[in-house]
């Protein structure tokens, strides 16, 4: 067993950040680069918290190339449901990097204690978007949920979400009008209008009929933004963000 | 690398007042202190040690043994430490670190007895041959142990020897019986030596 710096990329851990708040666990580990050549198209493929249920994010995740003696992070949101306080649990990520053309596997493992529950700085609305991806027809649909108490003034007007490959918008909700690059974004939105419609997605519903396509060989995470407007102000109020599947390289 | 002797840096460490002893003493201990210092930051404060493993067949889940040497200056529990894994084939291996589900404490200066460190899960249909990947051992602390390269060599599943049939086992026992017999038959009666 030879032991010497390792002449390809080579990821080492640093401390984690752990939240919890809210009934759910966040983490962030930052890794480093510290083997001698750059990593490319560093995809995460799992993050694991002992036994618990992730909630965020979807994978595989893309985090692009990670240069020698540089960091990155792995994020993940779990519930905290079964987790106590002040245990120990095994984090662990799982993901692939490309090195002179192999694609080559890394796992990275770090014990973190979970912290007591603290109040979150900042709420977020609670709103998620799920793809279905029918392959064979090369298209990603969406629903966006509106999970806020049904009783809550926040209604969805709007979704955006990232995505890093070429494809064209082939479903927009009656009501909605989606703006898009047609690589890098789709934004999907109700027209700006003084009290919220039916076309706003109200609390405790779901919307559908959002849809792209792509050729694109596979599914990646990508990142989404969920906006909402308070209907007794008429103003903006509290935006959700995630990850959910679009069209990614193989 | 130490030129005073065991002696003597028992007697400089026991007296908080041992730098000030005499001016020629301290210029033979400068260059010293600084070897050191580069021998230090060379040496590894943990060291991972991993056990020759057997020879693995697709479809194993092989679990690697090995020690640990703790230098960091401070006690290690069991979750303390961490390993990494990268280089190897994601569509041949999955690592699963077991380190951390046994508890232990490994004081300063001290190395563990073989420990279960981790189990690699040797994908079904991993051609035969050597599959190469990296370890690291990390503490909480952000030392580590350096990359260690290792190799596991993945054998094709062992022809399987086929049962002899029941009837085929049957038919050796009358055999044997039969010519038992008739040796008892043919023979000539021993002579009884009493």
């Amino acid at each position: 067993m030879a032991q010497a710096v390792a002449a390809g990329p080579n990821f080492t851990t640093r401390p984690p950040q752990v939240l919890n708040s809210g009934g759910r666990v966040s983490i962030a580990l930052p890794f480093l680069n510290s083997g001698g050549a750059t990593a490319h198209d560093v995809k995460l493929t799992s993050f694991t918290l002992g036994s618990a249920v992730r909630i965020e994010p979807v994978f595989p995740l893309l985090l692009g190339d990670v240069g020698r003696d540089n960091a990155t992070a792995a994020k993940a949101i779990f519930s905290s449901a079964g987790l106590v306080v002040g245990g120990r649990y095994l984090i662990t990520v799982r993901g692939t990097y490309d090195f002179n053309g192999s694609i080559l596997g890394f796992t990275l493992n770090r014990y973190v204690a979970i912290p007591t529950a603290a109040r979150s700085p900042i709420s977020f609305l609670a709103a998620s978007v799920t793809a279905t991806v029918n392959q064979a027809a090369d298209t990603w649909s969406y629903t966006v949920a509106n999970k806020e108490a049904v009783e809550s003034p926040r209604f969805v007007n709007a979704v955006s979400i990232d995505m890093q490959a070429s494809f064209v918008v082939t479903g927009t909700p009656p009501g909605w009008i989606a703006d898009t690059d047609n690589f890098s974004y789709v934004l999907w939105y109700v027209p700006s209008s003084g009290a919220p419609s039916s076309r706003h997605i109200a609390p405790g519903k779901s919307l559908g009929g959002f849809q792209i396509h792509s050729h694109a060989a596979a599914s990646q995470g990508e990142s989404y933004t969920v906006t909402s407007v308070n209907v007794q102000t008429g103003d903006g109020d509290r935006v959700a963000f995630g990850t959910t599947l679009g069209p990614g390289a193989a | 690398m130490f030129l005073a002797s065991r002696g003597e840096r028992e007697a400089y460490s026991a007296t908080a007042g041992g730098w000030r002893c005499n001016a020629i003493r301290r210029v033979r201990w400068i260059p010293l202190l600084v070897l050191m210092l580069q021998g230090t930051a060379r040496a590894e404060p943990i060291k991972l040690q991993l056990a020759a493993p057997p020879i693995a067949q697709p479809g194993d889940v092989v679990t690697f043994e090995g020690t640990i040497t703790n230098t960091t200056g401070v006690t290690l529990t069991a979750s303390d430490l961490f390993l990494n894994f990268s280089g190897y084939d994601p569509s041949v291996f999955a690592f699963t670190q077991l380190l951390g589900v046994s508890d232990f404490v490994l004081p300063n200066n001290t190395f563990s007895r073989l420990l279960k460190l981790f189990d690699a899960s040797i994908a079904v249909g991993t051609p035969t041959g050597e599959h190469a990947f990296s370890v690291e051992l990390q503490d909480t602390f952000d030392n580590s142990s350096g990359v260690i390269s290792a190799r596991l060599s993945v054998e094709s599943a062992r022809a399987i020897t086929p049962e002899p049939s029941s009837f085929l086992l049957m038919l050796a026992g009358v055999a044997g019986l039969a010519g038992r017999h008739k040796r008892s038959k043919f023979a000539k009666p021993r002579k009884r030596l009493d």
